[in-house]
């Protein structure tokens, strides 16, 4: 078994493992790979040919495949290394990462730093335990974009989405593109899931949004034939009221899972809420040297903040190669509390401002943000669907001196209703 | 064909994260009044929507001899809204050779609009 020595292994090509190798040999490492599964990197960006990325990073309005090869092109330029094709089998405490692929079997890695940029999946049928027949035609969102998008398949021409999270709305908007009647999206919660903007499309091609509706039953013997629909009560119990959709197809857009294999193996602890390792404002993980960015962490809604994410993965990633970096030496936890689903990082230094990232529980206008019980801030609205970011600035970071752990909360005048 | 009455049509604003709820009152077309916009960007967002609403076009084209089968392209400019899927029949009728350079004119001027399509990846040759 071959073996390599490097600075820093970035495990996961993708926007966020890009961004970090970049980072990681601009801030001064020396041997940086990339370790990536596909044959290609980019991570899922090459399939996602819809606009509206890089508006916050970049200033630029660009397709995924756009806004991915802005990085991937430096990464020969920059002399990084990288594997394609290759999986990564284990990974340890000790930062020992075993690989495996078609050329060199089996090899050893050691490094200095690991940044885990693995990305989440997609949560499928058996999942959500759907009741019904098991006919061909029912696919993730993702799976459904590739085949169209890279493969070069429609997979249907009656379609009904389950979700409408923005990889639902973006699928049922490139199925209408390509002469599909899109018949629906059904949403189990009482608003939709997605950015406005992508609520757009179900005005633009006439496809109607079923609010607090599930799906309860798939009904075809080779292919769906239909899919049974119920109505939900305001505390979202089945009401009985049932309709049968006739199509070919359904989609599945309900929700990603941070993939988070390889940080169990190493004992990373992972946070409950957001199904990815704790972090610190650095971006290390609860085991020295290894950093984590990306959806891998927690799952994002804009890529700008992934490549915000990798960099900051990166550059911690080579400074603690250099054996520089410096470490939170007061932990302060922060701790999601009422309407907060998570924050990102978990953990800060009080030291340095820092950006949080919160994701709410539900929309509501004229918020009021609390952290600990000195910083209140007020935000015209919020939304599940968008990451609501705040400064920790030098101000604000003084009102938490002494603290080892605050409660972040958010109450509202105002819900929203749509 | 133009409605002869009043009609009511929600729109929703894109232009911040407030994501205001709009109802636009026209009549033949022409912009009467908005009701619950937060503020004039979004007033001038309804009216945009209603006389002459655009959409960023994109699609993919078929590749002949290239390592991946299809390649991803977009319009240069935001397309009239209810051009959308024709200009997507017109480039369903293409196929493109490999090698391709992102960035690279795949259509120019489609449907003689004056706006170009053009690739947004790079495809080797197989």
């Amino acid at each position: 078994m071959s073996e390599q020595n490097l600075d820093v292994a970035v495990i996961g090509g993708g926007a966020a493992g890009t961004a970090a190798a970049i980072a990681a040999k601009t801030n001064g490492a020396d041997s940086v790979l990339i370790v990536e599964r596909n044959e290609e990197l980019g991570g899922i960006l090459p399939q996602c040919i819809h606009t509206g990325f890089g508006l916050h990073y970049l200033k630029e309005n660009l397709t995924g495949p756009e806004y991915i090869d802005r990085f991937v092109k430096r990464i020969p330029e920059l002399g990084i290394e990288h594997k394609l094709g290759t999986m990564v089998l284990d990974l340890t405490s000790r930062k020992e990462i075993l690989t495996i692929n078609r050329n060199e079997g089996v090899q050893r890695l050691r490094a200095s730093s690991v940044v885990l940029a693995m990305g989440c999946r997609e949560r499928s049928r058996g999942a959500l335990s759907i009741p019904g027949t098991r006919p061909a035609g029912v696919f993730t969102a993702g799976t459904a974009q590739r085949l169209m998008d890279i493969e070069g398949y429609v997979p249907g021409k009656k379609i009904v989405i389950l979700g409408s999270g923005d990889i639902g709305l973006i699928m049922a908007r490139r199925f209408a593109m390509e002469g599909a009647k899109v018949k629906g999206v059904i949403e189990v919660m009482p608003y939709p899931g997605g950015l406005d903007r992508n609520l757009q499309i179900l005005k633009d091609f006439d496809i109607p949004l079923y609010l607090r509706h599930a799906a309860t039953f798939v009904h075809g013997k080779n292919r769906v034939e239909g899919v049974t629909m119920c109505k939900l009560d305001e505390n979202g119990q089945p009401t009985g009221e049932e309709e049968i959709i006739d199509c070919d197809t359904l989609i599945l857009s309900v929700g990603l899972i941070p993939e988070n294999e390889l940080s169990n193996r190493a004992g990373i602890n992972l946070d409950p809420r957001t199904g990815g390792p704790i972090v610190d404002e650095n971006m290390e993980t609860s085991v020295e040297g290894i950093f984590a960015c990306g959806n891998v962490v927690h799952v994002h809604d804009l890529v700008d903040h992934v490549t915000i994410a990798g960099e900051k993965a990166g550059a911690s990633a080579a400074k603690n190669a250099g054996g520089e970096l410096q470490r939170p030496v007061n932990k302060i936890q922060l701790i999601p509390g009422k309407n907060v689903r998570y924050v990102v990082p978990q953990i800060i230094s009080g030291a340095r401002p820092v950006e949080i990232y919160a994701r709410m529980r539900e929309p509501a206008y004229d918020a009021k943000i609390t952290i600990g019980e000195h910083i209140s801030i007020r935000r015209r609205v919020v939304k599940p669907a968008e990451t609501t970011i705040i400064d920790l600035n030098e101000d604000r970071l003084k009102k938490l001196e002494g603290s080892s752990q605050v409660i972040v909360d958010m109450t509202s005048q105002e819900a929203v209703t749509c | 064909m133009l409605k002869d009455e009043k009609e009511q049509v929600e729109v929703i604003c894109i232009q911040c994260p407030m994501g205001c709820r709009m109802t636009v009152e026209i009549y033949k077309q022409e912009v009467l009044g908005t009701k619950n916009a937060g503020c004039n960007r979004g007033i001038e967002y309804a009216i945009g929507e209603i006389r002459s609403p655009v959409r960023d076009f994109f699609s993919t084209v078929k590749v002949k001899n290239g390592k991946t089968p299809m390649l991803s392209v977009r319009s240069t400019k935001p397309v009239p809204k209810s051009l959308l899927l024709a200009y997507a029949m017109e480039i369903s009728k293409l196929t493109v050779q490999a090698p391709i350079r992102i960035g690279s004119i795949v259509v120019k001027d489609i449907l003689n609009s004056g706006i170009d399509i053009i690739a947004t990846k790079s495809i080797e040759e197989a």
